[in-house]
């Protein structure tokens, strides 16, 4: 299957703070992959280094087959790009907005720009400084739908929006999909969103890709054990996968990136009288998988971190 | 797409533009004696000098066309990279040099126009019989226009001092600096057409290679 998507030892550097650490992503055509990651971990580094809005400090990157550093404007037509805020020149009207960006493409698709406008009762008078945040990330998608793109790169599309709003803004992200062969890159913070959309999933902590997966691999990778004893908490032996340990009193809460024998002999050594098996969603697993050793700082100091093991590597 | 790209920044240049241009004519008329708009008494009255002569004109000019370089340079280097736009229109299928190369093409334009007119205005009213008791020449506006054709290089070093992604105030205002000691020295030197007009040249070329490749080279976001 032909790549939409392909980095290779990404890097980028503020100062001496490294955003961004060797990233190697490979997304194929027709992929809705989600970037997920906590504040901070360099998702919109990533997606403004894939758009060639940041220039990266080492590696490359390829959209469509071509070099990022390179790419042509024909490729770029073939990409829509909706940055996160939906930066749009707000002195304008949502019909001039439009126009101007049409002005661009050779294909542009007005049936759907005028029926997705209909279907958002977005006037086209309306000036976009006006327009709540929510209405601008419409007017952002209809601008990047509208030249019917092979990919589309979005950058925390809903952040800021209304349950009902970001709802909608989905759906219409969904239709999209449907079109064959379209591939959508996006990173978000609501995993709720994510699990209804993504076919695959890729987890960045402090720069570094440490999940990349199907999205139900990595809920049914993750798992959080927890252990009860009659006695103090053990000592956590060293085991592979486990990514976090946590204990409350006489429980303890093990969070493991694959289950297996080798972590269930490890945990039957502990000697728990009771042993727990806790079903998590997206939202749980992914807490759990990158809360690492800052939960320690708990508001009323009952949880001490037992060796998070940070470095762990992911489920993929 | 180059259309629409010039219509967008003469949209957002014009503010600017007709300020400068009120307060140019405002001058104009006070230099004809409020012969246009004799309620408009703003600044100075009648010179009874010889019109263009002695730099009196230029020297008026200056004062609303050095602030308006400054301004309008620094603010369209500057404006998209404070609200996020060069985000969206840099994803454009268009050349990021020729979509900044426009930017600063409609720039310059629109400091020529603002110039232009007034330059133009005062000129028509010194040619015409009976204004004034001193002689006239068309090449006495040369000057003047000397004083157009160069200010842009004020213009274009501060766009650069917007763009450029310098750590410390002192270090971006280099090319500004730059730009503004060049057109002093160019407009202080004795007139001579056939040096300064390829050093401009040159200077302009450099100025553009620069913002070229800032454009280019520097993050955004």
């Amino acid at each position: 299957m032909t790549l939409a998507i392909r980095t290779e030892s990404l890097t980028k550097y503020y100062g001496s703070t490294k955003v961004v650490d060797s990233l190697g992503l490979s997304i194929d055509e027709g992929t809705v992959y989600a970037l997920l990651g906590r504040n901070g971990a360099g998702k919109s580094t990533t997606i403004k280094m894939l758009t060639g809005m940041v220039r990266p400090s080492y590696g490359r990157a390829e959209l469509l087959g071509e070099d990022v550093a390179t790419l042509a404007p024909e490729t770029r037509s073939r990409i829509a790009y909706l940055a996160e805020g939906h930066p749009l020149p707000s002195w304008m009207s949502v019909g001039e907005v439009i126009r101007f960006t049409r002005a661009f493409y050779e294909d542009w698709d007005h049936d759907l720009v005028e029926s997705v406008l209909d279907h958002f009762a977005l006037s086209k008078r309306a000036k976009l400084r006006r327009l709540s945040k929510g209405q601008l990330a419409q007017v952002s998608l209809i601008l990047g739908i509208a030249p019917d793109p092979e990919l589309l790169i979005l950058d925390d599309p809903t952040l800021g929006l209304d349950t009902n709003v970001r709802r909608d803004f989905l759906e219409s992200m969904i239709q999209i999909i449907q079109r064959r062969g379209r591939t959508i890159l996006f990173s978000s913070h609501v995993l709720g969103d994510v699990e209804r959309v993504a076919d695959r999933i890729g987890i960045m902590l402090d720069g570094v890709l440490r999940v990349d997966c199907p999205t139900e691999h990595f809920k049914e990778a993750v798992r959080k054990i927890v252990l009860t004893f009659d006695r103090d908490v053990p000592e956590v032996p060293e085991c592979p996968g486990l990514v976090g340990s946590w204990h409350v009193g006489h429980r303890l809460e093990l969070i493991f990136a694959g289950y297996g024998s080798e972590q269930e002999a490890a945990v039957a050594s502990l000697d728990p009288v009771e042993v727990e098996r806790v079903e998590m969603n997206l939202e749980d697993t992914f807490i759990e998988y990158t809360r690492g050793p800052r939960r320690s700082l708990s508001f009323f100091g009952t949880e001490e971190p037992d060796d998070p093991r940070p470095g762990a590597q992911g489920a993929a | 797409m180059i259309r629409a790209l010039v219509l967008k920044e003469l949209r957002e240049t014009i503010g600017f533009a007709s300020i400068a241009l009120a307060v140019s004519l405002a001058i104009v008329n006070g230099l004809m004696g409020r012969t246009l708009l004799p309620s408009i008494d703003v600044l100075p009255q009648r010179i009874h000098v010889v019109p263009f002569a002695g730099g009196v004109f230029v020297a008026y000019l200056s004062y609303v066309v050095i602030p308006l370089a400054i301004a309008l340079g620094y603010r369209q280097a500057t404006r998209e990279l404070g609200n996020g736009v060069y985000l969206f229109l840099f994803h454009r299928p268009i050349a990021r040099s020729t979509l900044i190369l426009t930017k600063l093409g409609v720039g310059i334009a629109v400091m020529l126009v603002v110039q232009a007119i007034p330059i133009l205005l005062f000129g028509w009213w010194a040619a015409t019989p009976g204004n004034h008791p001193s002689p006239f020449e068309w090449s006495m506006t040369r000057g003047a226009w000397q004083f157009m054709l160069f200010s842009p290089i004020v213009y274009a070093g501060a766009f650069l001092t917007g763009l450029r992604p310098g750590r410390w105030i002192g270090t971006r205002l280099l090319p500004l600096a730059a730009s503004g000691l060049y057109f002093g020295v160019v407009m202080m030197v004795p007139d001579q057409w056939w040096l300064r007009i390829p050093v401009a040249a040159v200077f302009y070329g450099l100025l553009a290679v620069d913002i070229r490749a800032i454009a280019s080279e520097r993050d955004y976001g």
